[in-house]
């Protein structure tokens, strides 16, 4: 398995830091901003 | 195992979307998201009712001389065809009297929508209430409300925590928000062939057609789950009297009772702003105590704070439940609650006629002419 180049090691670092941030911002808000039936409900 | 991405040129691709939807709230400014309107036209009316809403402050321009505003402990509670009746009656004058409300207490949308609604439209006296018994229960619709780019001057000041639900809550609506760029919606109408949604819910009349507010027409039911039972109109005889509204002073502090424990410091954050905002309009804002059912033997107002010292001096004004309920019987109590925390029909006729004075009364002594 070839060595990964710095920068290939920048991107997937980068992508496993905005992937967590992304994760903790879901479990940090409440379960009824990702509920659409309850936010768009009764037209 | 195969590499997640087949070179290092769709790894960045992948990493820049996530840095995109990430940043969207602050990458999208003003220009880029769509009128505020739109908000409030892409709300049913299951949420609370939102075309009515939405009609009443973007579409309707006339002054409002009393605007209840809150969640829907207040819109069940006031019959605003009754108040506007009194206070024209007061006033020699047709009186402007709405109520502005939705479903889901939460100081966030409180101080979001009244932001709208005095960008639009003068009021003079504010009657609000939007106690919830939950520190999570933020307002359902935020991710509607909260855009970054028109109220991120609101979060200095809360924790890191609370500050990202809020960033996340523009993250969540910027899809919606850009759609709603390309393609306008139109406002829900007011008025349909169909029966409105609270009729068939709530066996209300179409809140658009009493100025807003729900007067629920079921019996009593001890949760959202649970069946109602059948609606009799019953019309309590107490010794209540509209001298008994009590405005919270020193001399009339006896009749209150405020907990000491914190409140989430994102309500009282919000609460604050709120208060803050009123004062600058030049807004009289009166926080008007229902009970809930639990607390309806009890002989002063319960609060969870001490609101007019959170609220910069607005005036908390109720009816202290012992008296309000006198020695109704727990089955007469059913009769006129909807649920344990909403008024029905019988309640909101009860209520609003022994409250109705000290509101024209407030009225007529802070609003100047």
């Amino acid at each position: 398995m070839r060595n990964k180049s710095l920068i290939e090691q920048i991107i997937y670092a980068l992508i496993v830091v905005l992937s967590l941030v992304a994760v903790w911002l879901v479990l940090n808000a409440p379960a009824n901003f990702l509920n659409a039936r309850v936010v768009y409900q009764g037209f | 195992m195969r590499p997640a991405f087949s070179s290092y040129k769709t790894a960045l691709l992948f990493a820049l979307l996530l840095l995109a939807v990430l940043l969207s709230p602050i990458l999208v400014g003003k220009n880029l998201l769509p009128p505020r309107e739109q908000a409030y036209s892409i709300q049913g009316w299951g949420n609370g009712p939102y075309p009515w809403i939405r009609n009443q402050i973007f579409e309707e321009t006339n002054d409002i001389d009393i605007a209840i505003v809150g969640s829907s402990h207040i819109w069940n509670a006031l019959n605003t065809p009754y108040v506007q009746a009194a206070l024209s009656k007061k006033l020699g004058r047709p009186a402007v009297v709405r109520t502005i409300c939705w479903g889901g207490a939460g100081y966030d949308g409180l101080y979001l929508i009244t932001q709208d609604l005095l960008a639009h439209r003068r009021v003079r006296l504010l009657v609000f209430y939007d106690e919830n018994p939950g520190p999570g229960s933020h307002t359902a619709a935020l991710p509607a409300f909260f855009r970054f780019a028109d109220n991120a001057a609101a979060l200095p000041g809360l924790s890191l925590s609370d500050s990202a639900l809020y960033y996340f809550a523009a993250v969540v609506g910027m899809p919606r928000n850009l759609l709603s760029l390309a393609r306008p919606n139109l406002p829900a109408p007011l008025v349909t062939d169909r029966p409105n949604y609270w009729t068939t819910y709530a066996s209300s009349p179409n809140p658009a057609l009493q100025l807003g507010c729900l007067t629920v027409g079921k019996g009593f039911a001890a949760n959202a789950n649970s069946d109602s039972a059948p609606f009799e109109p019953f019309h309590p005889q107490t010794d209540a009297q509209p001298a008994d509204a009590v405005v919270f002073a020193v001399a009339t502090a006896t009749n209150f009772s405020f907990a000491a424990g914190p409140l989430p410091a994102w309500q009282t954050h919000f609460a604050r702003h709120f208060a803050a905002f009123l004062k600058a309009h030049n807004v009289y804002a009166t926080m008007l105590y229902l009970p809930a059912l639990a607390e309806a033997r009890s002989p002063v107002i319960l609060e969870r704070a001490n609101w007019p010292d959170i609220l910069n001096g607005a005036t908390l004004l109720g009816i202290p439940p012992a008296k309000l309920f006198g020695s109704l019987t727990d089955a007469e109590l059913h009769k006129i609650y909807g649920d344990p925390v909403h008024f029905s029909a019988n309640g909101q006729a009860y209520f609003t006629q022994l409250i109705t004075p000290e509101l024209i009364n407030l009225y007529e002594k802070q609003v100047a002419h």
